[in-house]
């Protein structure tokens, strides 16, 4: 008994002296070891957060719901989905969905090319790189906000702003300009970089001289977008990227490469995972009743000018499947039917403005109701004959209705559609402006007449993979129908409604560019009510917005830079109040039912 | 009808017991007015008195009998007795006396029971100390409380019964957390609950998977929730940090202690306990339209987006309806109670065996409880198999004492919360009125895949296919692991060492299956946590008088020390049907998550008592804490408190009214460290391959800060415990206030700074209350005793500052609704911000031309989500044998937005969309009718519809103009959120419990059974008061989500029989 009882108090003194040994004994590096995480790194390599920054421009669903909801119907080349009728198309101020766009970019992008400019030392070409490809998701920023925080954004962590100031626009393109010209410095003194190489996502492959004339083709893109605002400084800039290098060829194109994975839809932000084209997977929609639709303002313009490209756009599908894989999967193709029965003078094809929903089926302006489409084109396909069995007069209205409006090309929602930063015949038509502006001596007509070929030919055609491509003489016979006039006024609008064609894939740029220049004329909003549901605008003005509002907790938490813009620069928050350099208003046209 | 009748009955009761009470107390206060007695030859006559003389009212009894009297106000009494019988004298407060009739006059003499007036308390530590000698409050919970009328999660019981304690069901169901809060919310970011302690081990009471939040989750349970009711002798809840200065930063929200069972001294006993309750739906829908069905704009749809979750159709006939997926015709009526329909009836078995065997100075128990719940959700089912043993035993001067635990629970199909796709209770709760339930029951094709009864549409999938289809399950056990060792040195002096260890694994894996609509190729996703709470600790205590001084000092030191580690893989693109395995999926990714800390401390205490009369205590304890910068991670923090027992100064004549008077006060500081891995930056790489790339990025939205300091929170302490009337009244009162500093805050940031949060020591926030508990034996009448106990508290937490510029940050919130909750300054923590109508200046709505409301384009503050006050009351009647007992919660105040409501209005199910339905509808079929515009139509002045009431912001005017009440429903949704903001006020009755305990004599002779009780019990049996309509109020999806409510499930209601036999 008493060996027990001595053994117990010999091991409560051990474990006494044990503890007492243990209290003093954590030192601090001991404290500091277990307080890491090892799950986690804390160096990385600057190359691959650009990778993920590069990736994110166009691979966040979440960002992508401002583009869907507002960006994409502002330019009317689509609409149609619940999303674009009820936000951007009604004025439906959303904040969760406003917002997104702003939260993703600095949370994604910028925040980690600010972090990876910080920690890239030798590597020059690649912090040239970082550096451009910030001034990019900055420039996307403020074209869609107008002021916003650039120089002191990103920096919580570096150096403690969580405040940052916004920055004023005209300050923003200053800053711009400097960034392109810093970068474009930085790929000069390290022209066979092999980091960027290993970091390079885009079609650029990590050719650095390939780099330096897209960032000059992104500068002369950022000196048409001031031409009206600071003419002066706009062609000084446009001329300085005509130098030296140049800007991108014609046939050149800088994307970033989306590869064939699944979308993630909703997931993307919280399983990182920013590998495919999140504007394709949007406007595919993550259900069946979800996808946007092709708009009407584009499908008219493309079909006034004859363009080949309308019906590679806008095609007839009815889609019966969510493949989250493979888009392909259940899509119905009743583009030629639809189109045989338009051209029989049945009633076919159905376009719907940017601030309609499908359902809407029909409502117009001035409230007539169009006739049920009389698709009998629909009628012949299996499918059909095995859906109406039993069916609602409705429903099978639906389904008609749904074909016979436009869907937007398969091609055009593939998770490996390429997300474009600037292409060739973007800068064909920006020279092809700036001749007609007489910046520069080149014939305006065959830079217009160029980027139209290349827009077709090798944009479409090749980069977003049509499956039934333009022909060459197709485009030729485009190409000989369409000479600038002489007139520069006209000429911008003929400039303009191309560029508005080319962007089709890119509507933040498209929206910019449609601001920018106020052409080509938009469908005039206010025709179209308030929509079915009634939603009206905040400011009671149904005029299509002209920026987007800023995130509401702003006032909460950045709230003196907050009100310093809204109340002392803007005077008042509207998003009918246009940006530094929108300095006319966009032109509308009215709509007349055909 | 029945259950109004049931409503009105126990509403009377418990109106009657409040009533009653107080004259109750009061006639026990007068001297009783002398019974009159016949007088007999027999009649024995006798006083009864105390040290200060004749004692009133007390209860004198012939043993066995149901004979008795009361004394009279001089404490004289008679009663007709036989020679030899057995008076029973007894008088709360007092010890009972019997004494014999022998003919002779009686006089007895009452001595103070000194177990009430000494009642011992557990206290910080595990230290056992007389409660008058304490200068904060503790409050202490019976084991045999929690045991009869059974929940699932112990804590749930203790909903009512203690004041300044809020326990916040969420709507995760018998598997899920409980939230408990004691005396508000101090840190603004933190989880604010407070530490469990079981037998001196602090418990590991990880939420996993941290919880729900407004976009969905589950809510995994927690560690309290897999503790058995049955293995708990007492549960004492520390409230404040005076009372917790001792356990350092993990208590800085207060703590539960919980002291399990030990053999019982009984040689060899058995004993069972039973329950079989059936669970119940306790919410209803009860505030449907019931006359249109499914549809939009009053046209009837069957397919399309939202079509079936629409009620804005014709009114509904019964007009036969083909439907495409389940390719049936089904009628076009009304479905009463649809939502309803779906649950059923839930089961819960629990059963306990205990056996308890001692000898000696040794002594076992062993307990086994087996749980069985079946959900009334459909499949949907829980067990927890609960084996507990405890041995004790002392070799001379050494006391041993080892605790082993083995929990087992697995959880089939928990409810998906909030907004996640699977959330059943969303998806049946906007479903159309015509649209019954039961034909969802044909949830899928015949080769397996979804049945698409809407369009596919990702956020109303089919609760059957989620909860026969698609699946989660989760799989845990739990190891616990306690040995205590006391060396008795001398009188005075032992040392303790106490070492414990919780282990706790845990498996979830949620399937969803091929063809959901929300991820068509299916996903699978499996969370693996390994967590391990390490904890030791050496205690030397020394007590000591000296004359009329005591002593009682104690110093020690502890470690505690968590390594946990969550693995998580992720499977998409199924590649064979139904099978359950990550290997099955085409697309593969896994990661995982750690937290490791530990926490070394030193802490000592002293108190000191005079007389019995006066006491001090003083403590201090030093932390230093892994997860804080070297340099800043040792903080020392002191606590002092005292109190005195200021009737032992009152004359006699005083003290027969006022038994017992304390007046305490105390004052503490207590800091608080942080979670781990917060100081510096980490990345990550990205979860999927981009072949050839490597991607990396800032691994998380939170600015991290090396210079961290401490969390500090003083607070200060008074108050008072009285008992009055001879001990049959008890008060006792708090007042308390605490101010937390320097708080570890998550502080939200402008998002254009790239970090959602930064970590920052900021912040103050205040909490100031009081408390007050009164208990008392209302009626004394012979064998009949009528028990009362209220609480009451009242908290006002005020947010005094943030960080320069900011006076506002968010919590939670439901982005999409714009919707938010959190910490303003100048208000109550837990302010709801979200927009509202535009408003004149006599705060009439403006209408636009168009006829619809106008609105904020900025969130403004539309409710607040802490309860202006809280409290329980219980009423027990025993009588005989019989005991019946009934407890309720009652909380006041707070406000919750619930999107349930707001989609019930969206979707045409509300009451409200009524208002001018019918006349829009008649209005538009005219107007097709004669062939007219909208416009035409109005311009003749005969539309006619829903007219917003409010101003025509043009002219000034009263707006006249009729719109779509869908519009007008649809766009209030979307633009004023203050709208659906209710007042989330109730008073639930928690519990009853029926109990009859058999007598001796009926259950033989041969002693075999020892004691037989059964019971009828029943908890959450009826709410008897709430404002917001069809939900429970206690809908909160998750712990920090307050305020805000989505897609509730009902809560459950059961009932059933007890049965406890002791062998």
């Amino acid at each position: 008994m008493y060996n027990i009882y001595s053994k117990c108090r010999n091991a409560a003194l051990v474990l006494g002296l044990g503890m007492a040994g243990m209290l003093t004994g954590c030192s601090d590096s001991y404290m500091e070891d277990l307080n890491t995480d090892d799950s986690k790194t804390i160096v990385t390599e600057p190359a691959h957060q650009l990778t993920f920054a590069l990736l994110s421009t166009y691979g966040s669903f979440a960002s992508m719901e401002a583009v869907r909801a507002y960006v994409a119907p502002y330019t009317q080349m689509y609409g149609g989905s619940w999303n674009a009728a009820n936000a951007g198309g009604a004025n439906l101020y959303k904040d969760d969905v406003s917002k997104s766009l702003w939260n993703v970019h600095y949370q994604n992008g910028i925040k980690n090319l600010v972090d990876a400019e910080y920690n890239c030392k030798d590597d020059k070409a690649l912090l040239g790189a970082i550096r451009l490809h910030k001034a990019y998701l900055f420039n996307i920023l403020t074209d869609v906000y107008g002021d916003v925080p650039v120089s002191e954004a990103g920096k919580a962590n570096l150096e403690g702003n969580i405040t940052p100031k916004y920055d004023k626009q005209e300050d923003i393109y200053n800053y711009l300009f400097t960034e392109i010209d810093a970068s474009i410095d930085l790929f000069r003194q390290d022209l066979n970089s092999r980091t960027l190489k290993k970091a390079d996502v885009t079609s650029m492959g990590g050719d650095v001289k390939v780099w330096i004339r897209y960032a000059n083709a992104l500068k002369m893109r950022l000196a048409m977008r001031i031409s009206d605002v600071a003419p002066d400084m706009a062609k000084e800039k446009f001329l300085e990227a005509m130098q030296n290098e140049g800007a991108l060829e014609p046939e050149e194109n800088a994307y970033v490469k989306y590869i064939h994975a699944p979308f993630t839809f909703e997931s993307s932000n919280t399983d990182v995972d920013f590998r495919v084209n999140a504007f394709a997977e949007i406007i595919y929609g993550q259900d069946k009743s979800q996808p946007t639709g092709f708009g009407m303002t584009l499908y008219d313009y493309l079909g006034a000018e004859n363009d080949p490209r309308q019906h590679c756009y806008c095609r007839f599908i009815n889609d019966n499947f969510r493949d989250n894989t493979d888009p392909l999967v259940g899509r119905e193709d009743f583009t030629d039917e639809v189109l045989a029965a338009t051209a029989s003078g049945q009633k076919g094809v159905q376009m719907v403005p940017a601030c309609w929903a499908w359902y809407d089926q029909g409502n117009t302006p001035g409230g007539a109701n169009f006739s049920w489409p009389n698709a009998d084109c629909v009628t012949k396909s299996d499918h059909y004959k095995e859906f109406i069995s039993g069916r609602e007069d409705e429903e099978v209205a639906d389904y008609y209705y749904k074909t016979v409006r436009g869907s937007v090309a398969t091609e055009y929602v593939l998770p490996e559609t390429p997300g474009m930063l600037v292409s060739g015949a973007e800068v064909c038509f920006l020279k092809a402006e700036a001749a007609v502006k007489g910046w520069i001596s080149e014939n305006a007509n065959t830079l217009y007449q160029r980027g139209i070929d290349v827009a077709i030919g090798i944009v479409h055609n090749k980069l977003y993979a049509l499956t039934n491509p333009v022909s060459e003489t197709d485009i030729a016979t485009y190409v000989a129908a369409h000479t600038l006039s002489a007139d520069a006024e006209k000429a911008k609008e003929q400039i303009n409604t191309q560029a508005y064609f080319l962007h089709f894939a890119n509507p933040l740029e498209a929206w910019a560019n449609l601001r920018r220049s106020d052409y080509p004329a938009l469908y005039e909003r206010t025709q179209f009510g308030q929509g079915q549901n009634g939603y009206h605008d905040l400011e009671n003005n149904m005029d299509q917005p002209v920026r987007l509002y800023y995130p509401q907790e702003e006032i909460n938490y950045n709230r003196d830079n907050y009100l310093e813009v809204v109340d002392q620069r803007m005077g008042g928050f509207s998003w009918h109040k246009r940006l530094w350099w929108d300095v006319k208003d966009q032109n509308y046209k009215t709509y007349t039912q055909n | 009808m029945m259950t109004k009748t049931y409503r009105k009955v126990c509403l009377g009761a418990m109106m009657l017991s409040a009533w009653t009470a107080m004259p109750a107390l009061v006639a026990a206060a007068e001297p009783a007015a002398p019974a009159k007695m016949e007088q007999q030859d027999d009649k024995i006559k006798g006083n009864v008195s105390d040290a200060d003389g004749g004692l009133i009212g007390a209860s004198v009894k012939i043993k066995d009998t149901n004979v008795g009297t009361m004394t009279d106000m001089d404490g004289n009494f008679s009663i007709a007795a036989k020679r030899g019988d057995v008076l029973v004298i007894s008088f709360m407060g007092y010890t009972t006396q019997e004494i014999k009739v022998t003919g002779a006059p009686i006089k007895v003499l009452m001595v103070d029971d000194e177990v009430t007036l000494s009642e011992v308390v557990v206290t910080a530590l595990g230290i056992k100390r007389e409660k008058k000698a304490l200068g904060y409050n503790v409050t202490e919970i019976d084991g045999v409380d929690l045991q009869k009328a059974k929940e699932t999660n112990v804590v749930n019981s203790l909903a009512g019964k203690v004041a300044g304690l809020v326990v916040q069901n969420t709507a995760g169901g018998p598997s899920g957390s409980t939230h408990v809060q004691l005396r508000g919310t101090t840190e603004m970011t933190g989880n604010n609950q407070p530490l469990y302690v079981i037998d001196g081990v602090p418990l590991d009471n990880t939420n996993f998977g941290g919880g729900a939040s407004a976009s969905g989750g589950y809510d995994l349970g927690d560690g309290i929730s897999a503790i058995n009711p049955d293995d708990i002798e007492t549960m004492s809840v520390l409230k404040g940090p005076a009372a917790s200065a001792l356990y350092g930063s993990r208590a800085s929200h207060g703590v539960i202690l919980i002291t399990t069972k030990k053999a019982s001294e009984d040689k060899f006993s058995v004993e069972y306990n039973g329950s079989l309750t059936f669970d119940t739906q306790a919410a209803n829908w009860d505030n449907v339209q019931q006359i249109y069905g499914q549809g939009d704009h009053g046209k009837y749809i069957t397919s399309g987006r939202n079509a079936t979750n629409m009620s804005w159709g014709p009114k509904a006939d019964n007009y036969s309806h083909y439907y495409e997926f389940d390719k049936q015709n089904h009628p076009y009526s009304i479905v009463p109670n649809n939502a309803s329909g779906f649950f059923r009836t839930g089961l819960t078995a629990q059963n306990t065996a205990i056996i308890s065997a001692s000898s000696g100075k040794t002594g076992m128990r062993f307990s086994f409880t087996d749980m069985r719940n079946k959900d009334i959700l459909p499949n949907s089912n829980m067990n927890r198999d609960n084996f507990n043993l405890r041995v004790n035993t002392s070799l001379g001067k050494v006391d041993l004492d080892f605790t082993a635990n083995y929990t087992h629970e697995g959880v089939d199909n928990r409810p998906a919360l909030a907004n996640a796709t699977t959330n059943v209770g969303k998806n049946l709760m906007t479903l159309a009125t015509t649209f019954d339930q039961a034909w969802l029951k044909h949830y899928q094709n015949e080769d397996g895949t979804y049945a698409d009864w809407n369009g596919l549409q990702i956020y109303n999938v089919n609760p059957y296919w989620d909860l026969y289809k698609n699946a989660n399950e989760s799989s845990k056990n739990v190891f616990r692991f306690a040995a205590k060792a006391i060396y008795n040195i001398n009188k005075h002096v032992k040392v303790q060492g106490t070492i414990g260890t919780d282990i706790n694994n845990m498996d979830f894996m949620e399937y969803i299956a091929y063809s959901s609509p929300q991820e068509q190729k299916g996903k699978m996703t499996t969370q693996k946590y390994n967590n391990r709470t390490l904890n030791a600790e050496i205690l030397a205590m020394y007590n000591n008088s000296w004359g009329d001084f005591d002593l009682n000092a104690t110093g020690g030191g502890s470690i505690y020390r968590v390594d946990n580690k969550t693995s998580i893989a992720l499977g998409k693109d199924e590649v064979y049907r139904d099978l359950k395995s990550i290997g099955n999926y085409n697309q593969q990714s896994a990661y995982e998550n750690m937290y490791n800390k530990q926490i070394n401390s030193l802490y000592g205490s002293a108190s000191l008592g005079y007389k019995h009369t006066y006491y001090v205590d003083a403590t201090v304890r030093g932390d230093k804490s892994s997860t804080l910068p070297s340099g800043n991670n040792i903080y020392v923090y002191p606590s002092v408190s005292g109190s005195w027992i200021f009737t032992e100064l009152l004359n006699g004549k005083m003290r027969k009214y006022l038994n017992f008077g304390k007046l305490r006060a105390s004052w503490a500081e207590v800091g608080s460290d942080t979670d781990p891995f917060l100081l510096q930056q980490y990345y990550t790489n990205a979860r999927f391959a981009y072949s050839g790339y490597n991607i990396a990025y800032i691994n998380s939205d939170l600015v991290p800060n090396p210079e961290l300091k401490p969390t500090r929170t003083r607070s200060f302490e008074v108050g008072t415990e009285l008992k009055l009337l001879n001990n049959r009244l008890s008060i006792d009162l708090t007042y308390y206030n605490q101010t937390s500093r320097d708080q570890i805050i998550r502080l939200a940031n402008s998002t254009a700074s790239s970090y959602r949060e930064s970590l920052v020591n900021a912040g103050k926030i205040r909490n100031e209350g009081i408390e007050l508990a009164i208990n008392g034996r209302a009626l004394q009448i012979k064998d009949f005793a009528w028990d009362l106990g209220f609480n009451f508290s009242k908290n006002w937490n005020k947010v005094l500052e943030l960080v320069d510029g900011m006076d506002y940050f968010e919590i939670e919130s439901a982005p999409w609704m714009g919707v938010s909750v959190g910490a303003e300054v100048g208000k109550n923590f837990g302010s709801i911000k979200g927009r509202d109508f535009k408003r004149n200046e006599q705060g009439q709505i403006l209408v636009n031309d168009a006829g619809m409301p106008m609105y904020e384009d900025k969130a403004k503050t539309i409710g607040n989500a802490s309860w202006d006050w809280t409290g329980g009351f219980y009423s027990t009647f025993s009588y005989k044998n019989w005991r019946l007992s009934m407890g309720f919660d009652v909380k006041v105040g707070a406000d919750v937005f619930s999107m349930t409501m707001s989609d019930a209005c969206y979707t045409g199910k509300d009451m409200r969309t009524l208002e001018g339905r019918e006349e829009w509808y008649a209005s538009e079929a005219e107007r097709i009718q004669a062939g007219m515009t909208e416009d035409q139509w109005r311009a003749a002045g005969k539309c006619r519809g829903y007219v917003v009431d409010g101003i025509v912001a043009s002219t000034g005017e009263k707006n006249t103009y009729a719109i779509d009440p869908q519009s007008y429903w649809d766009d209030v949704r979307q633009n004023a959120a203050s709208m659906f903001v209710y007042d989330n006020s109730y008073v639930k009755c928690r519990e009853i419990t029926l109990t009859y305990a058999f007598p001796s004599k009926w259950l033989g002779n041969n002693k075999f059974i020892k004691s037989l009780d059964l019971s009828f019990v029943a908890r959450n049996p009826f709410m008897i008061w709430k404002n917001i309509p069809n939900i429970d109020p206690d809908s909160n999806y998750s712990s920090t989500g307050m305020g805000l409510e989505y897609g509730s499930l009902p809560s459950r209601r059961s009932y059933g029989l007890n049965v406890n036999l002791k062998f």
